[in-house]
């Protein structure tokens, strides 16, 4: 079977990432220069995932056609880029993005900008998002590492007991990402830590430009690309940490937190075993329910990780895991997390940057194997809102999570990093189970 | 209205030979736009992009489509672009789609990198040799081509209409309608009374099987030859069925005259006047109750905003429930979204001559600039797509989502209450 030709399931690129970047940045504005297309590429992937921020301002395209072309694409590029912020007049930043097709052209973007800076008064960026390959967290990591090069980073060392964290992916503006970042700053507070600064948690470029004050940097898994240059760039210590998912993950967190700002890790244990305790009536009920439950996961890998160990916390069993990136590690990446959180993959099946059909095939093979159970591959669905074939779904509950998140909205808060998350997934994941919401 | 039927259409030209104007809505590649219309489109088909892995994240892959495996990609590298392997990756990309899918016809659409390195699609299909009953359409894009969203939907439907088999079966005295959005069944009904058989009426996103009974209409009734043309072409001329160009049914009037216009065509005109009395009668009461209440009221009515390839957007250029929102006595004041230099004003002129409107007009150069508007031209309401909710928020003026209002007479009744409830909570 071959997939040369295939759409993977997931298939959002740099493009993609980077827009998504610039939404997390409420002062933003991506201009794309690009032909007329791209941008169903970037705004409308997320015009029904956030209802609560409309995606379509944060971006003007340079609508390139074979007129500018022949006249100077690059003339159009600065001079569209400098109307638009004149025109807006509370721009704080623009981050300039192209396409395969931009790049054959040829047109040198970097030699337009530091005209386009002169004239518009705040940062301007160009990320380069040629969609040959790569991934969205690839454009979205190389969007944070442009604005994380934004501060002063020259002033004095902040203190070591504030961090900062690089590589929060923020997609929407809804309640699961404000619940996200209330739990991050109450773990790392639990460590008698501060968090100063997130990159990116959908406030404005000035308040990110106040990163120096931190000491320290602690990059989650989707900045990993910047882990050679952030210390450089920071002139900080910068401690990459795994995504904190599950308890174990959580665990592993506070312990990678701990030792990046210096603070000893039987402190980190002893605050994980605290909220294990204070957690334990409400997950001996989740785990009477999802006892020996069969789980899909269709997620990026440091989540699906995540997932997986949280699974088996809850005494259900991940059985088929589908990483839906290209950028974050793959099945090595996946068990190495898992690990890292005490657990490992047993049986489930992981499918690196999976196709449908891929999927598929490996749902027959679930549906038919030994531990098989009602003719259903599994019987609960961690997804996106993703179209699957019906070897995925059929008589399978969804529990909708990560990107996109069309159908499922978060009004209330429902968070899925943290202690907090264990508690709100449990919740989700038994529900789901039983049918019953 | 009526106007005869022609071979070939495409975007700038109406169905009655004249020039149109420029379609006011955003432009689209035709890659965006194929695939969009594709993904919601049940049929036996695959589709096979030849572009690099970014352009096929147009395609959509959410739980709404029809089936997201019917789509391909030639997955261009950037050495496959450079490097003169493009054409060969898009024949194998073919054939491997034929093999997979099984399909009755393949659709190969090209991107910017395509046109770049000049690929002809069309060239590297015919040199394929494939499985009889495959059919191989492709339909070429060009690089950094602006379409627009109405030519695109007239590809598409063409297509669809190149696909339909030769023969159908005839029904006498009925109609296929073509652009216009379901009613509840109201249509059905009237026509029924008055004797013609509604043969099809599908939608953009229906099965093609609806599409094919088109051709077995005693006639085809389209709300808009710019997006329709391509489509009653191929009707006509092959199969004989004769073009009815009707604005849709929109406000009491309006729809009157759409059965009207049909009764001319088809007659009689007694029997289809007994047939709406009813409704139009209740029709003509709601708007008059909501005249003596709202007359008057200022109504922002914004064009240009969206890029989604649906018909409220682009029949009659954007403009089609203007007639049924001046009815009700509102003062209707048009937004254009798109450009604000001389030449745009110059376009806009044309485009209101062309449809016979004398309004005041503003045009905006994005969608941003929609609060400043509304907040200076004192609004009580805005037509405008449900996206601009926080420019609309931001000016205190409520909003009438675009694609919210009905048609027909019961569609007048519902639109007027709507618009009541709105105006009376107010500003």
């Amino acid at each position: 079977m071959t997939r040369e030709f295939d759409i993977p399931l997931d298939n959002h690129r740099r493009m993609f990432g980077a827009f998504l970047a610039a939404h997390a940045i409420p002062d933003a504005v991506d201009v794309l220069f690009t032909g007329v297309g791209c941008k169903s590429k970037a705004q409308r992937q997320l015009a029904m995932h956030d209802r609560v921020r409309e995606a379509g301002n944060k971006m003007v395209w340079a609508d390139v056609g074979d007129v500018q072309l022949i006249s100077g694409p690059a003339e159009r590029l600065r001079d569209m880029t400098v109307e638009t912020v004149r025109r807006r007049g509370n721009v704080g930043l623009v981050l300039i993005t192209d396409s395969a097709a931009m790049e054959l052209t040829g047109t040198d973007v970097e030699a337009v900008l530091p005209a386009i800076r002169r004239q518009v008064g705040c940062p301007v960026v160009h990320v380069g998002t040629a969609g040959w390959d790569g991934d969205a967290f690839l454009g979205y990591a190389e969007a944070v590492s442009a604005v994380f090069a934004l501060p002063s980073w020259k002033a004095a060392r902040g203190d070591r007991r504030s961090v900062n964290v690089v590589g929060y992916v923020f997609d929407r503006y809804e309640h699961d990402h404000a619940a996200n970042l209330i739990e991050l700053r109450r773990l790392l507070e639990g460590l008698g830590l501060r968090l100063n600064a997130t990159f990116l948690s959908g406030v404005p470029l000035r308040s990110l430009l106040g990163a120096p004050a931190a000491g320290v940097n602690l990059l989650l898994p989707y900045a990993r690309s910047m882990r050679a240059t952030a210390s450089r760039t920071a002139r900080r210590p910068a401690a990459p940490c795994v995504l904190p998912v599950g308890l174990g993950g959580t665990a592993r967190f506070l312990e990678d937190a701990a030792r990046g700002a210096g603070v000893p890790v039987k402190a980190a244990r002893a605050r994980a075993a605290e909220e294990g305790e204070r957690l334990g009536p409400a997950l001996r009920v989740a785990r009477e329910g999802l006892a020996g439950v069969r789980v899909g996961i269709l997620a990026d890998t440091p989540t699906a990780a995540g997932l997986a160990g949280l699974l088996r916390e809850l005494g259900a069993e991940p059985v088929l895991a589908g990483l839906l990136d290209r950028s974050l590690g793959g099945d090595e990446g996946f068990r190495e997390t898992l690990a890292a959180a005490g657990h490992d993959a047993g049986a489930c099946v992981v499918l690196p940057d999976p196709t449908a059909q891929e999927v598929e095939s490996a749902c027959g093979e679930l549906r038919h194997g030994a531990r098989a159970r009602g003719g259903r591959p599994f019987d609960v669905l961690i997804a996106p809102d993703l179209w699957l074939p019906r070897a995925a779904t059929d008589g399978t509950a969804r529990l909708e999570l990560g990107f996109a998140s069309n159908r499922r909205h978060a009004v209330a808060p429902s968070p899925f990093l943290g202690f907090s998350g264990v508690l709100s997934l449990a919740q989700r994941l038994l529900d789901a189970a039983h049918r019953v919401h | 209205m009526a106007r005869a039927p022609r071979a070939a259409g495409g975007a700038g030209r109406g169905t009655g030979g004249d020039v149109h104007p420029p379609d006011p809505a955003q432009r689209c590649c035709l890659l965006e736009g194929m695939t969009r219309l594709l993904s919601f489109a049940p049929g036996d088909f695959a589709v096979v992009l030849h572009s690099e892995p970014d352009c096929a994240n147009l395609v959509l892959r959410d739980g709404r489509v029809v089936d997201a495996g019917r789509f391909f990609c030639s997955n261009l590298s950037e050495a496959d672009a450079i490097g003169g392997r493009s054409r060969a990756r898009l024949a194998a990309a073919v054939r491997e789609a034929v093999e997979r899918r099984r399909p009755s016809a393949v659709f190969v659409v090209g991107g910017c990198v395509a046109g770049l390195v000049a690929d002809d699609a069309g060239d590297v299909v015919a040199s394929l040799r494939l499985p009889r009953g495959v059919r191989v359409v492709a339909l070429d894009g060009g690089a950094f081509t602006l379409h627009g969203q109405a030519e695109v939907v007239d590809r598409f439907t063409g297509v669809l209409a190149e696909a339909a088999p030769r023969r159908a079966r005839k029904v006498a005295r009925s109609v296929g309608l073509v652009g216009f959005p379901p009613d509840g069944g109201e249509a059905t009904g009237i026509l029924g009374r008055a004797g013609i058989a509604v043969r099809a009426w599908p939608q953009l996103d229906s099965p093609q099987v609806r599409w094919n009974a088109l051709s077995g209409a005693s006639a085809i009734v389209i709300s808009d030859g710019r997006l329709f043309g391509r489509l009653a072409g191929i009707l006509a001329s092959r199969h004989g069925v004769p073009v009815i160009e009707l604005p849709p049914p929109v406000g009491a009037e309006g729809s009157a005259r759409w059965y009207a216009g049909l009764a001319a065509h088809l007659g009689p005109g007694a029997a289809m006047r007994r047939a709406f009395r009813r409704e139009r009668a209740a029709a003509g009461r709601a708007v008059a109750a909501f005249r003596r209440r709202f007359a008057g009221r200022k109504l922002a009515y914004h064009v240009g905003g969206r890029k989604d390839f649906e018909l409220w957007t682009l029949v009659r250029d954007g403009l089609a429930f203007v007639p049924a929102l001046r009815e009700l006595g509102l003062r209707v004041e048009l937004l254009f979204q798109g450009a604000v230099e001389e030449a745009q004003r110059r376009r806009i002129e044309a485009l209101l001559a062309h449809h016979d409107l004398d309004l005041p007009y503003r045009c905006l150069p994005d969608r941003v600039s929609l609060a400043g508007e509304l907040q200076g031209g004192r609004f009580d309401a805005v037509y405008c797509c449900d996206s601009l909710r926080e420019e609309a928020g931001a000016a205190g003026v409520p909003i009438v989502a675009a694609g919210s209002l009905r048609t027909g007479f019961a569609g007048a009744e519902a639109n007027a209450a709507v618009l009541a409830a709105l105006l009376e909570r107010g500003r």
